[in-house]
């Protein structure tokens, strides 16, 4: 019997399901968080009344730049935190041991755990402009052309990094110091909350290394000036590359880890 | 090897080494859980391992199940070497790994067995008759909708049980089934394994419990120190 991809994906959803679903105050807590937060954000736009020329290839307002940074940035955020809680949280209930002696792949069940927190991400994305259009007046000039391609290579991005953070953490166990770090210089260098071309110019250039730049250049664009696919070509190809070194890379850090973890005997140890 | 055996150990060692903390100097210490252990287990066999505490008997079976791998020797799975093909040993072996947290607290038991299900390849109803039966021959059918949390230890030791056999396996790899269960569920268990153990695989049953030792194995080997005792009983 070999596991059914689409069934195993259905299983692991259904999973995390059930388990986030049975912390039924998280939901509401997390409701106001995200109003909460688009609430100061909003607020900084209507500080920032002048038009930044730093913001003028987003359309220039600062609260429509701050919201697409922020339904993007919470997929980036998850490939350097969610997953390797899950990997975390696996190991120290032991679940990790039992179902590496099934006969799915280490590789899949490290992929299938953070495709909850994908499904979350996307619905909080939808919430956070659905919210921008409704209650604070955000206009978008969407070119869906653009748009797609970037999405898509976004989220094979993000989710071979998550697999990358996995793959660590599985071997070093305690990462949550590393992968804070990484998502600290991801937020700078990736213009999450304000435009690259505020950093000093002696560290600037270290955005080119950073995939949620392209990520978020490009849609930031594609979403707010209806940029066409020429445009944001760069991004794409940024974002492309980036994607593909990601998922290499992941791919075998997955192979070393779990050679690793199973050499050393560490897959029940945290 | 041969694959004429359902379980085969040549040479089979592990050694562990001590992780070394920070700022530590000299050699790190070494303990050799398993030292060349070479062991046969014929078609239809049930065997128990018997042994004190730290002789070895969860590591061999971790060798076994694939999660850990050996520093020297081999190990075949119906001919499949835990080596060079993981992959399909797993496919062929059901485990009860000895920790009974390895479940996820706030899905019920059924829910948790419908997962592992689907891990094993299981359809989801076929993995759902399974388990429902399964919980209803080790005394669990009350408490399928109730949340792993729940549990007690004995509950959670039989739905590791349950989780094991699940998929049928034809090998089955058994960390102290029977510890913390009572005369009832201990019978209950017993009468699953006999019948859930292949005629074309085989049991390894680790175990600290004579009487399973005595009533289910046709064989008992016993570790000392990571090796076969020399004096081991053929039934």
């Amino acid at each position: 019997m070999r596991p059914h991809l689409f069934r195993l994906a259905t299983a692991f959803v259904r999973r995390d399901w059930l388990n986030e679903s049975s912390y039924r105050a998280m939901f509401i807590f997390e409701a106001i968080n995200l109003v909460g937060s688009l609430v100061i954000f909003f607020a900084i736009g209507e500080l920032v009344s002048e038009r930044p020329d730093t913001l003028v290839r987003y359309g220039g307002e600062y609260f429509p730049f701050a919201l697409v940074g922020l339904a993007i940035g919470g997929y980036s955020s998850i490939s350097l935190g969610a997953f390797a809680n899950r990997v975390r949280q696996a190991q120290t209930t032991g679940t990790l041991e039992a179902m590496l002696t099934t006969p799915t792949p280490g590789g899949i069940i490290l992929l299938f755990s953070g495709i909850w927190d994908y499904l979350v991400a996307t619905f909080r994305l939808c919430v956070y402009l659905l919210v921008g259009v409704v209650l604070f007046d955000v206009r978008f000039d969407v070119n869906v052309a653009a748009a797609a391609p970037l999405a898509l290579l976004s989220l094979i991005a993000f989710a071979a990094t998550g697999m990358l953070v996995a793959a660590v953490m599985l071997v070093i166990k305690r990462g949550e110091a590393a992968a804070g770090v990484a998502s600290l210089l991801t937020g700078i260098f990736g213009g999450l909350l304000f435009p690259v071309a505020l950093l000093p110019e002696s560290i600037r250039p270290l955005h080119y290394l950073v995939p949620l730049y392209y990520s978020l250049d490009g849609l930031r664009r594609a979403l707010l000036v209806g940029a066409s696919p020429s445009e944001v070509a760069g991004s794409i190809f940024g974002l492309g590359v980036s994607a593909v070194a990601l998922v290499v890379l992941a791919w075998v850090a997955v192979r070393l880890a779990l050679w690793q973890t199973r050499a050393a005997a560490s897959i029940a140890q945290y | 090897m041969s694959a004429e055996w359902a379980i085969e150990t040549l040479d089979l060692s592990r050694t562990f080494q001590e992780p070394r903390r920070l700022f530590a100097r000299g050699p790190r210490r070494s303990i050799n859980a398993l030292d060349a252990v070479n062991l046969q287990i014929g078609r239809g066999e049930c065997v128990a391992l018997v042994g004190p505490n730290g002789a070895g008997k969860s590591t061999l079976l971790r060798l076994l199940a694939t999660t850990v791998t050996p520093t020297r020797g081999d190990a075949c799975i119906l001919g499949y070497s835990v080596r060079s093909n993981p992959a399909a040993v797993r496919r062929v072996i059901g485990v009860v790994t000895g920790d009974d947290r390895s479940f996820f607290w706030r899905l019920t038991g059924l829910e948790n067995l419908l997962f592992f299900g689907q891990l094993q390849g299981l359809h989801p109803a076929t993995s759902h008759a399974r388990a429902v039966t399964l919980l209803e021959q080790l005394g669990l059918s009350d408490a399928a909708d109730q949340r792993f949390s729940g549990y007690s230890a004995g509950m959670r030791l039989r739905l590791g049980i349950a989780r094991a056999v699940l998929h049928s396996p034809r090998v089955l790899l058994l960390d102290e089934p029977t510890a913390s269960l009572d005369l009832r569920h201990r019978a209950q268990v017993l009468d699953l394994l006999r019948a859930s153990i292949s005629p074309d695989g085989a049991a390894l049953i680790a175990s600290h419990d004579a009487g399973l030792a005595a009533s289910l194995a046709g064989r008992i080997v016993r570790l000392e120190q990571g090796k076969v005792a020399p004096k081991t009983a053929r039934r």
